[in-house]
């Protein structure tokens, strides 16, 4: 059975990479005697699929992914043996079954980030705010494998409010995410001092949630219509 | 004091999780709630220092007494070293961040020399002395242990005691004693008294060292009736009761052997001449394969490794390897886990056995030849021939294996040019066992890695008195050989070590407690992380062996008499200096001995009345 669940990771395990997290369930499945499926072939891997990569650094309360289990398990007790065998600081609060045959990763089109920042001058949030909205295009440079190439990331800012006092505050952005388009909060960041001039330094970063998009919606990846059979 | 660890810190330096604690099975006491604080301390960054199963073993039984608390410390990387300094932040447990001169032990596990200067730079970091004479009742007491113990002397100024052989029973009769010490409320030195009364530990500051004109040794003395004159090692009478943990740390991030190591049994029959481990660890004690089963199952259900390795110094040599091995397939078959195989002989069982055990791609295949012709083979006794490694590559090129290791030694005893182009005509010999395997048969895509370690004669095995190559000798037979491989085929890599490297580890492993001032010396002058190349500072040494006037060649490159009083000569590691003698004149001989299981050469182990001594003696003892 396939099953798809969101987990949260805290502050305090947010300091490992994403391959680390990876291992992290894999292992967690063996303790929790849930038997993953594996790929066939010459070397077998664990069918679990996470639907975005967890840069070093982040913390996140909507995190999701999908796993391929040999057994049947009812989703509560999925949950509960997962739990028992993953370290504090990680934990999965969701569970659905998935008949969907969509690659997980492919469904993510936005993402939702609490931003922290310091910034060096005081400045008023909602005219940094405005002064971004306002912009037709913000161009920065994203480094790919042939070198840095110019990304206008303005058409994938989706939302900003924000609040600030003292030279701290936070952003609070939904930002186009996934395989294509996707912007993390560094690059976010890198557009709001070049359009702002505002030398404003990065804090913390977490991800409150990853959605998909469905009848003009950002639905989080457990909504029903990301989970049934496609037609 | 509790450290804060914060984005601030944490985001800006490398691999941040060797810092934050937190791993499954990590053990979680209120430190207010136990009689004694252990911190125990690997010498080098965490992924190192997680790898090792000495560490697991003592922490798992330090912690499962209630009235003690045993967490683990690592050196901080240079990045967080500097950090650590500008912030004045100290050296601090990862279990509860607190720092480590708040606890009551502090104990380093001594694997290899060139880790020195980092249990000084930690000792410093803490904000303890670095030298023992300056601790007062406000300090923990700094103990040490693991094999360079076995002659502790460069660290006598340093260290409080240190614990000679195994560490699991002596570890908790140190524990008991200092509880004890701690309720009496008495002098610091009172418990170093104790301590010393405790069979294996061996308290430095007790003993007086006297020299001759010569610089050599005069006398090692107790310094009072009641101290005892020789300290012998203790050692683990029966592994299959011995504790082992099945519960160990797993870690987030990726360290050097990230995986289950299942110990099969201590010891080795062989007694290759150069290898201290053989020696030192005698006699060959096994766990039975129904023991070594229930604690792979357990480890494996409490840990979630998807790889177990088996553990000792030459699993071929394992008595019952067939059946065990058979058994332990089941168990990870079953569980999708991966079975790693290191040190073993190459034969046709054990190449079927690692088609099973490793499904994965075929990695490379190690062979340890050490010496490039049968002579030196014999004179340092690797009991195999030319027949026996060409028939093994045979066998692993027919299997598919396309990625052969060959690891050597140079500068041994009796060794001439002849030897080190035996090396190279060896590596020949490989390259075209696999050009004769048939085409079908063989992969695509030869490669054959030659090593070539610079020998570093330890105390302890035969060769403890020989003069070691200078650097100079090293680098001249490394030149030879590299133009011999040039020459000998496309197909080989050649690996050599830095012989700088290697000059240092014999000064450390064979001086006395007068290199201790080298060693503190060097540290002024920021030596670390020396077993790293990025940070090896040679000239920094060398300066620092100049500002207190002292030789390396004196301890690395001399050849001591028989009849020299060495560094280590009031420790006993149950082989007798007679034995020891007896080997190094048949190695310049070239006679080979033959091992434990063929017959007993009477080294001295038999004392502890247990493993082989006393299951499997050979055929008797020779006189």
């Amino acid at each position: 059975m396939k099953i798809r669940f969101r987990f949260e990771r805290s502050e305090e395990l947010k300091y490992i990479g994403h391959l680390d997290v990876m291992r992290l369930f894999e292992r967690a499945f063996k303790r929790a005697e849930l038997p993953v499926a594996h790929s066939q072939g010459f070397n077998p891997r664990p069918h679990i699929v996470f639907a975005q990569p967890m840069p070093l650094g982040l913390s996140s309360s909507g995190e999701f992914a999908d796993v391929e289990l040999e057994k049947r398990y009812e989703l509560n007790i999925f949950l509960e043996k997962l739990n028992a065998a993953l370290p504090d600081g990680i934990k999965a609060v969701d569970a659905r079954e998935s008949t969907s045959n969509r690659n997980i990763m492919s469904i993510v089109e936005a993402a939702r980030y609490r931003i922290d920042f310091n910034a060096m001058q005081s400045s008023d949030i909602d005219s940094i705010i405005s002064k971004v909205l306002s912009e037709k295009r913000i161009i920065v440079f994203k480094k790919t494998k042939s070198g840095e190439k110019e990304f206008d990331i303005r058409p994938l800012i989706y939302e900003i409010t924000g609040e600030a006092n003292d030279g701290t505050g936070f952003f609070n952005v939904l930002l186009s995410s996934g395989q294509h388009n996707n912007v993390r909060p560094e690059l976010f960041f890198e557009g709001v001092r070049i359009c702002t001039g505002i030398d404003i330094e990065m804090t913390k970063m977490h991800r409150i949630m990853l959605y998909g998009r469905a009848e003009n919606k950002w639905l989080p990846l457990t909504d029903e219509r990301f989970l049934q059979r496609d037609l | 004091m509790r450290v804060q660890l914060d984005d601030k810190i944490l985001m800006k330096v490398e691999k941040p999780a060797r810092y934050t604690g937190g791993e499954w099975n990590m053990v979680v006491k209120n430190p207010r709630d136990v009689d004694v604080r252990f911190a125990f301390c690997f010498p080098d960054v965490y992924e190192v220092g997680m790898s090792h199963l000495g560490m697991k073993i003592l922490y798992h039984i330090l912690n499962k007494r209630s009235d003690t608390y045993c967490e683990r410390v690592f050196a901080p990387w240079v990045d967080m070293e500097k950090i650590m300094r500008d912030e004045g932040i100290p050296l601090f447990a990862l279990e509860t961040k607190e720092s480590v001169n708040e606890f009551d032990i502090v104990g380093f596990t001594l694997q290899y020399e060139m880790s020195y200067t980092n249990v000084l730079n930690m000792l410093d970091l803490a904000g303890i002395p670095k030298l023992s004479a300056e601790r007062n009742k406000t300090h923990p007491f700094v103990i040490a242990g693991g094999p360079c113990a076995c002659n502790p002397e460069p660290l006598a100024d340093f260290i409080d005691f240190f614990a000679i052989g195994e560490g699991e029973e002596v570890i908790l009769e140190i524990i008991d004693a200092y509880k004890e010490w701690k309720a009496a409320g008495r002098d610091r030195s009172e418990f170093l008294k104790k301590a010393a009364e405790i069979p294996g530990i061996y308290v430095p500051s007790l003993y007086n060292i006297s020299y001759k004109e010569d610089n050599t040794i005069l006398k090692i003395e107790p310094v009072n009736a009641g101290i005892p004159e020789k300290v012998r090692k203790r050692i683990i009478k029966d592994m299959d009761r011995a504790d082992f943990p099945e519960n160990i740390i797993v870690p987030f991030i990726g360290t050097v052997h990230d995986r289950i190591m299942l110990e099969m049994f201590r010891g080795c029959i062989r007694g290759c001449r150069f290898c201290q481990a053989g020696f030192i660890y005698r006699p060959v004690r096994e766990k039975t394969p129904e023991v070594l089963l229930n604690q792979a199952k357990g480890a494996i259900e409490k840990t979630g490794y998807e790889e177990i390795s088996l553990v000792s110094l030459s699993t071929s040599d394992y008595s019952c390897l067939t059946n065990f091995t058979q058994e332990l397939l089941k168990l990870t078959e079953e569980r999708k886990i991966n079975l790693s195989l290191p040190s073993l002989r190459i034969d046709n069982f054990t190449i079927d056995l690692m088609e099973k055990a490793q499904k994965v791609r075929k990695s490379g295949l190690t062979f340890a030849p050490e010496a490039g012709t049968q002579r030196l083979r014999d004179v340092i006794n690797k009991g195999i021939t030319q027949n026996d490694i060409t028939s093994s590559v045979k066998i692993a090129f027919e299997g598919g294996w396309n990625n052969v290791k060959l690891y050597f030694m140079m500068g041994l005893p009796t060794e001439t040019e002849e030897d080190i182009e035996g090396i190279a005509n060896l590596a020949k010999e490989v390259v075209d066992v696999y050009y004769n395997t048939p085409r079908k048969k063989r992969a695509k895509g030869l490669k054959v890695t030659v090593s070539a370690a610079c020998l570093v004669p330890k105390p302890f095995t035969p060769f403890q008195w020989f003069g070691q190559d200078t650097v100079e000798e090293f680098h001249n037979k490394q030149m030879l050989l590299k133009d011999k491989l040039r020459k000998a085929s496309r197909s080989i890599i050649y690996n050599w070590h830095d012989a700088r490297v290697s000059l240092l580890e014999a000064v450390f492993a064979r001086g006395d407690r007068r290199v201790g001032k080298v060693l503190l010396r060097a540290w002024q002058n920021g030596c670390r992380f020396d077993a790293w190349n990025e940070f090896f500072n040679f000239d920094s040494w060398m300066e620092a062996f100049e500002e207190e006037g002292i030789d390396p060649a004196f301890y690395a490159n001399r050849t001591r008499e028989f009849s020299e009083v060495l560094p280590w000569s009031h420790l006993d590691m149950g082989v007798s200096q007679k034995f020891l003698q007896r080997e190094c004149k048949r190695a310049y001989k070239g006679i080979t001995t033959p091992n434990c299981r063929v017959q007993c050469t009477g080294c001295g182990s038999s004392v502890f009345g247990t493993g082989i001594c006393k299951t499997d003696p050979g055929k008797g003892e020779e006189a």
